[in-house]
């Protein structure tokens, strides 16, 4: 490829990096010390005017900083390695070599956006922090520069044994998933929203308790007689709650089209490259060897809809608090097909044999609930009337309460333990749960951290354990295998890690 | 190129229950000391609140309280005592596994392929009995490192020389 700019000479950022500067300065700055502002909005006339000096002092101290900053930093290439002077009191040079750059990401804000430039993050492997952004580069510029760096890279899979795919040849495709404003507005019809009506139901009615408390009493304003008032509140209840879902739904449904608007899977050498946002339009490319699990969920809702929320969850250094993953909401099953042939053939795919966790589970857990259920009902009845002050009606009525969530736990053991089940092949490892919905993650076996098998003391009597998986990107445990099968798995999985010398991250 | 051949399951080999090697004797009164101290802790608590007359829980209450806190602190140096001999742990040419846990067991199996670095820790307690422990760090986080205590400080070091230098065979 044919690049015009090579990078030979120190270059300066766009000049909308100066605003991007003086942006994060501000905003730095008023987060330490906005509690000096609050004299401007309590304060008496007159009093703030030595404040209103020291402030424009200020901003024209952090922006002169702002400048001499943006003219002080200035990047170039050298051979094989980015180097990036910068600093406003004393000079920084910091060198990267492309071997170390392990992702390049854009990002782009509405300021971003107008001015038709890109801010870079570039991660590198082993450091706790990123290592330095550009707050500001000609879009053409960024891709340039990236382009040129993952092609000059000497790639970590040159050498053939080392390769991380199984010969599956570079398809450069565009658009393996795509998400126009329709689905985005399904994504956001079919979140999650009982939990937010829940939770809607239950503040409601603590607040009417709460308002009846201190004495007013929402149904005097209603004016109706007695008997009505139990109907009434109930009445109001279902009615302001319904508002407020509606509200909770609109609010995710806009949220959603904002958040991941237009939003492209594409494929790129080694690679893949996500693009999504509306006012902050996020570029994300992901190397293949960094993947760690794919995980692929669904609810109830979705499901209907055959929609899936798709995870690529990656290697990042330890103390890297904040994952760089790729999350993309509202797949079909046939979308995630597409895009796990890019790590694994068709063949490793299909073949794995399925297990289920014995059904020694369900029957314990079901009989913890009962204990219990039991043990709340003798201590209710014991202290309802001395110790909790309940007359014979509110008693009862706990006991319904904790009867319905007896039935809730049971029904949630049975469905949990009914999708409890894993996938195992010579390369892979899919671990499936899930209790109203479907989850799924796939690992590849090689690329695991470590293994622990785990026995309580009730599984050491049956001869059961716990299988815990270590991955790159978090673990994830089978339980209730016979103690065999564990250790037969672990012992394949220590082998397969110490003898695969495919590169793992 | 990379092969991928056929292997039989029953010919891997095993991390058998045997050959297991246990932790320095003087680990045990690590572990005693340790529950001693956490004992004391809770009993002075619970002293301190009975002495303060204005608490609400009635006298036989108390009685329950303090017969649950003996055999609180019974158990607790019971566990540390009988405990001590299920730490064990064992070194293989590729990986190492400890195994720990009286009635809850666990066993971790760390591949030297996949340590990020190691390091020899000492703590206050363990200084006064010259023990240490060698802790492994994964890219798994927390969880997945895996700590053998009750180590004596050059047999600690040299496991440590041990794993690194399979380390860097393996990079070669």
């Amino acid at each position: 490829m044919e690049l015009k700019n090579n990078f030979n000479v120190p270059t300066r950022q766009s000049y909308v990096a100066i605003i991007m500067i003086l942006y994060r300065i501000y905003a730095k700055v008023i987060k330490q010390f906005w509690i000096l502002l609050i004299p401007f909005f309590v304060g008496r006339k007159g009093s703030t005017d030595y404040l209103i000096y020291g402030l424009i002092a200020l901003s024209v101290i952090l922006s002169i900083y702002a400048i001499i900053d943006f003219f002080r930093y200035k990047f170039h290439i050298e051979g094989t390695d980015l180097v990036v002077e910068k600093g406003v009191f004393s000079k920084k040079r910091i060198v990267i070599p492309f071997d170390r750059i392990q992702s390049i990401n854009f990002k782009q804000n509405i300021v971003h956006q107008i001015f038709n430039v890109v801010g870079l993050e570039i991660d590198t492997a082993g450091t706790s922090k990123k290592e330095f952004d550009f707050h500001a580069l000609n879009k053409k510029t960024g891709n340039e520069l990236r382009d040129y760096i993952f092609a000059n890279r000497k790639m970590v899979q040159s050498s053939p044994e080392k390769t991380n795919k199984e010969d599956i040849p570079y398809r450069p495709i565009k658009n393996i998933i795509r998400l126009d404003f329709f689905d985005l507005v399904k994504i956001g019809l079919t979140q999650n929203h009982l939990k937010s009506l829940l939770l809607a139901l239950f503040s409601l009615y603590w607040l009417i308790d709460q308002l009846k408390n201190i004495g007013i009493n929402i149904d005097k304003y209603t004016k109706v007689t007695e008997e009505n008032i139990l109907n009434l509140s109930l009445y109001l209840l279902v009615s302001l709650s319904i508002f407020a879902i509606i509200f909770l739904i609109i609010v995710s449904v806009i949220r959603n089209v904002l958040r991941y608007y237009n939003l492209v899977l594409n494929r790129i050498p080694n690679g893949f490259k996500l693009e999504y946002g509306l006012f902050n339009r996020n570029e994300i490319s992901v190397m293949d060897n960094k993947m760690q699990v794919v995980k692929w969920s669904d609810n109830m809702l979705r499901r209907a809809l055959g929609l899936f929320t798709l995870h690529i969850k990656l290697a990042s250094s330890v103390a890297v608090k904040q994952r760089k993953s790729i999350l993309i909401p509202g797949v079909k099953r046939k979308d995630i097909n597409k895009v796990l042939s890019f790590y694994f053939s068709d063949d490793t795919l299909s073949n794995l044999s399925y297990f289920r966790s014995d059904r020694y589970y369900v029957f314990r857990r079901i009989m913890i609930i009962f204990i219990i259920y039991a043990f709340s009902i003798i201590g209710l009845f014991s202290f309802a009337k001395q110790g909790f002050g309940m007359t014979n009606d509110e008693a009862k009525e706990v006991l319904i309460a904790l009867s319905a969530l007896l039935g809730y736990f049971i029904l949630t053991s049975i469905l949990k333990y009914r999708k409890m089940k894993f996938g195992i092949n010579e390369e892979l490892i899919q671990i499936d749960s899930g209790i109203f919905g479907n989850r799924h993650s796939l690992y590849t076996i090689y690329k695991l951290q470590g293994i622990e098998i785990t026995q309580s003391p009730v599984q050491i009597r049956r001869n059961l354990a716990n299988l815990i998986v270590f991955s790159g990107a978090g673990n994830e445990t089978i339980k209730y295998i016979q103690k065999q099968q564990a250790e037969e798995i672990r012992d394949y999985i220590l082998y397969k890690i110490e003898t695969d010398k495919r590169e793992w991250m | 190129m990379f092969e991928n051949p056929e292997i039989d399951i029953s010919e891997l080999p095993k991390v058998s229950s045997d050959s297991f090697v246990p932790l320095e004797k003087n680990y045990r009164a690590v572990m005693l000391l340790r529950a001693i101290i956490v004992s004391t802790l809770v009993t002075a608590a619970f002293v301190l609140f009975y002495m303060n007359k204005s608490s609400i829980i009635p006298g036989y209450t108390w009685t329950i309280i303090f017969i649950a806190l003996i055999i609180f602190i019974l158990s607790n140096i019971l566990i540390a005592y009988l405990g001590f001999k299920k730490k064990k742990y064992k070194l293989r040419q590729y990986d190492i596994v400890y195994k720990t846990g009286l009635f809850w067991r666990s066993e971790t199996s760390i591949p030297f392929v996949r340590v990020q670095h190691s390091e020899v820790i000492q703590g206050p307690i363990e200084r006064l009995f010259r023990l240490s422990k060698l802790k492994l760090y994964t890219a798994g986080g927390h969880s997945s490192d895996l700590s053998v205590p009750g180590l004596s400080l050059p047999k600690a070091e040299q496991l440590k020389d041990f794993i690194t230098k399979r380390i860097q065979e393996e990079e070669e």
